[in-house]
């Protein structure tokens, strides 16, 4: 008896990624990112009494969506965009 | 922005317990990582051809998958965070938010509580104190219940208290 050999699975995903494609999946982040911040903002203050407390949760969801958007851009980029 | 009445003035804003963002937290984590785990576990066991460079392009897709879970994040957040309790020195507030686009809200007049309950229910609830409070008003049988608040026992305390400055 021979020893079992496990052979890798194999498969060619049949659409080429080009950088179009992945363009457009940045344009669509960034619409998502700033939608989002516009109903995150909207609901913040419209439905709280704002205050400091308000502005600095804004202030943190605005600069993580930030980081988010730098980096899928970096990605995007270092594609081949 | 909640609007107050002539000679009402803000005391009050109760939420619930943060522990309530948990499950989603830990939902998140797990959908963050997942990707990690699938490729470091299937990596030496599957080769994907792909056309271009294959780590740049998976790069810029897990990166685009943290920012979606970063913006289902955010929605979650303001769930949580626009469920609340306005305390003012002539009425309780109940905002609940449902959903992004639905939300209830109700008033009550501090001189119609009647009675106020608290129930904490758990191991987690009573070393977190955390539990539900109900508020019962006079000549309705509405009920204000909020769940799952944080240090429901001082709320109650400032509730009867405002009530008993009013009477």
């Amino acid at each position: 008896m021979g020893t079992p050999t496990f052979d890798p699975l194999t498969f060619t995903i049949p659409v080429a990624i080009t950088t179009d494609m992945v363009m457009w999946l940045v344009w669509l982040l960034v619409g998502l990112v700033g939608l989002t911040a516009f109903v995150v903002t909207y609901h913040m203050y419209s439905f709280t009494l704002s205050g400091t407390r308000t502005t600095l949760l804004l202030l943190v969801h605005y600069a993580m969506s930030a980081v988010c958007l730098i980096a899928v851009i970096a990605a995007a980029y270092l594609f081949g965009i | 922005m909640i609007t107050l009445l002539p000679n009402e003035h803000h005391l009050f804003t109760f939420r619930k317990h943060p522990i309530v963002l948990l499950p989603a937290i830990l939902a998140l984590i797990f959908l963050a990582l997942a990707p990690l785990g699938i490729a470091m576990y299937l990596t030496p066991n599957i080769n994907i051809s792909i056309e271009g460079d294959v780590s740049q392009l998976l790069t810029f897709l897990y990166v685009s998958w943290l920012t979606l879970l970063w913006l289902a994040f955010s929605v979650v957040f303001v769930d949580y965070w626009l469920d609340m309790w306005v305390v003012t020195n002539k009425r309780l507030l109940d905002f609940e938010q449902l959903g992004l686009f639905n939300r209830e809200a109700a008033v009550m007049r501090i001189e119609h509580i009647q009675d106020v309950l608290v129930e904490t229910k758990g191991v987690l609830a009573t070393f977190l104190h955390y539990g539900d409070i109900h508020v019962q008003t006079a000549g309705t049988n509405k009920e204000f219940v909020l769940h799952n608040m944080s240090t429901p026992i001082r709320i109650k305390n400032k509730l009867l208290q405002l009530q008993n400055d009013q009477n």
